[in-house]
């Protein structure tokens, strides 16, 4: 390995700052924080409701909200992605009561409570798999790797071995620590609600 | 009989069987071991749920147009970097978990190519370049950052590639939230410029992306790899 390749990998901790910066309201912070999660915040209020006109009105009132009232967030209680999408669904449920009288809004969530084996995911579930989905992203790349092979490829851990050329022992320890760590974020952000 | 292993039970919550009888016969009588494995049981149900929301799509434009007529923001979104500002700082978060599905890890089978040694040149890191879900089973690639006399270039070549729709692109990517695009990929091996401005401890990874003629933003990406 060449003498240049420890400058490439030292961590930052971006997530961190860009929520500092967002609280302390630092230009582009909002900019910033928009960027990473109007993903999901459009996901969780799309849970709700059936048109995307109203679901991205609630991302622009959402955002807008949290960047007036970014002082009363609190690292300690939760993730900044937590926070905004607990805004959105606020803000969703709030638009659908606004709408029960139109016919069409409540039939489509009559649909999307239904039985189906393959309806839509409640805003809640959505809620945990954007915490997941973050925490994941968050993983060192390794341990990432070899959760997201069981998770979505469905391997055993000696397939992710044979695939990977790593030791057994090293895919164990991954899994149960990538595991351990999704499962803290998770009871902190998503399952304690 | 002591609890069961931590290890052991993450890999019962992923569906792997009990290695013994033992384990089983623990698991029937110890309420502490039963709701642990419940709770991996969840937690695994959730990451596995995940794979259906990796490539969230961004509110259309008008919504940021209007969160910053609201609070007074630049309606532009702040520069990243002063020389080479992306056409479009693209996807979130969700970029790094859709970035990490990788099967069968190129890395240390892969064939480096590219490293044959050349004087004036320096390799500063490098990057096995494995493919993603997207991608056909044969596709791999390479990727390396080579100081050259005058200049710095991360040289990629990829191989087993279908003929594109559209076009290959190759980005750089922060594994959060911005990508730059880097350039448009040829056949073989291609030298892509890297300005100055791009500190490439901020954007470790090196994503190459099938683009739809015309596609500004971000398009499908196929191979990835971080650089080290
Ligand atoms: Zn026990």
């Amino acid at each position: 390995m060449p003498a240049g390749v420890t400058v490439l990998t030292g961590a930052s901790n971006t997530v961190d700052e860009t929520t500092k910066s967002f609280v302390a309201g630092e230009q582009g912070a909002l900019r910033a924080v928009y960027e990473r999660y109007a993903p999901a915040v459009l996901r969780v209020a799309s849970a709700s409701l059936p048109s995307r006109a109203d679901a991205e009105d609630v991302v622009q009132t959402t955002f807008v909200t949290a960047w007036r009232s970014r002082e009363s967030f609190d690292p300690a209680k939760g993730s900044l992605l937590v926070w905004l999408l607990t805004i959105a669904r606020r803000r969703s449920i709030d638009v659908l009561r606004s709408r029960t009288r139109d016919e069409n809004v409540v039939k489509a969530l009559h649909h999307a409570d239904g039985g189906a084996a393959d309806e839509p995911a409640r805003p809640d579930q959505v809620v945990d798999r954007m915490v997941v989905l973050e925490a994941i992203g968050e993983l060192p790349p390794q341990q990432r790797q070899v959760l997201l092979l069981a998770f979505y490829d469905d391997l055993t851990h000696e397939q992710i071995a044979t695939n990977t050329g790593l030791p057994l022992g090293t895919v164990k320890s991954h899994l149960r620590r990538g595991m351990a760590r999704l499962r803290q974020r998770w009871e902190v952000d998503g399952g304690t609600r | 009989m002591a609890h069961a292993d931590p290890e052991l039970l993450t890999l019962l919550a992923l569906g792997e069987p009990a290695p013994d009888e033992s384990t089983e016969d623990h698991l029937r009588t110890c309420t502490e071991c039963r709701s642990e494995l419940a709770a991996l049981r969840e937690v695994t149900a959730i990451g596995r749920e995940t794979r259906a929301e990796r490539d969230l799509p961004m509110p259309s434009e008008r919504v940021w147009a209007g969160i910053a007529a609201e609070t007074g923001q630049s309606a532009e979104p702040a520069p990243v970097i002063a020389l080479a500002r992306p056409r479009r700082r693209w996807r979130a978060f969700l970029a790094v978990a859709a970035a990490a599905a990788i099967v069968g890890a190129a890395g240390s089978i892969a064939v480096d190519r590219i490293t044959t040694p050349v004087t004036t040149e320096q390799v500063l890191a490098k990057t096995d370049l494995a493919r993603l879900t997207a991608a056909p089973g044969s596709a791999r690639g390479t990727a390396s950052v080579v100081r050259t006399a005058d200049r710095t270039v991360l040289r990629i070549s990829v191989d087993g590639m279908p003929a594109p729709d559209g076009l290959y692109q190759v980005w750089l990517f922060d594994g959060t939230a911005t990508m730059i695009p880097l350039g448009v990929l040829t056949n073989g091996q291609t030298d892509m410029p890297i300005p100055d401005a791009i500190d490439l401890r901020t954007y470790p990874v090196v994503d190459v992306s099938a683009q739809r003629l015309g596609q500004q933003e971000h398009g499908t990406s196929m191979l990835q790899g971080k650089l080290s």
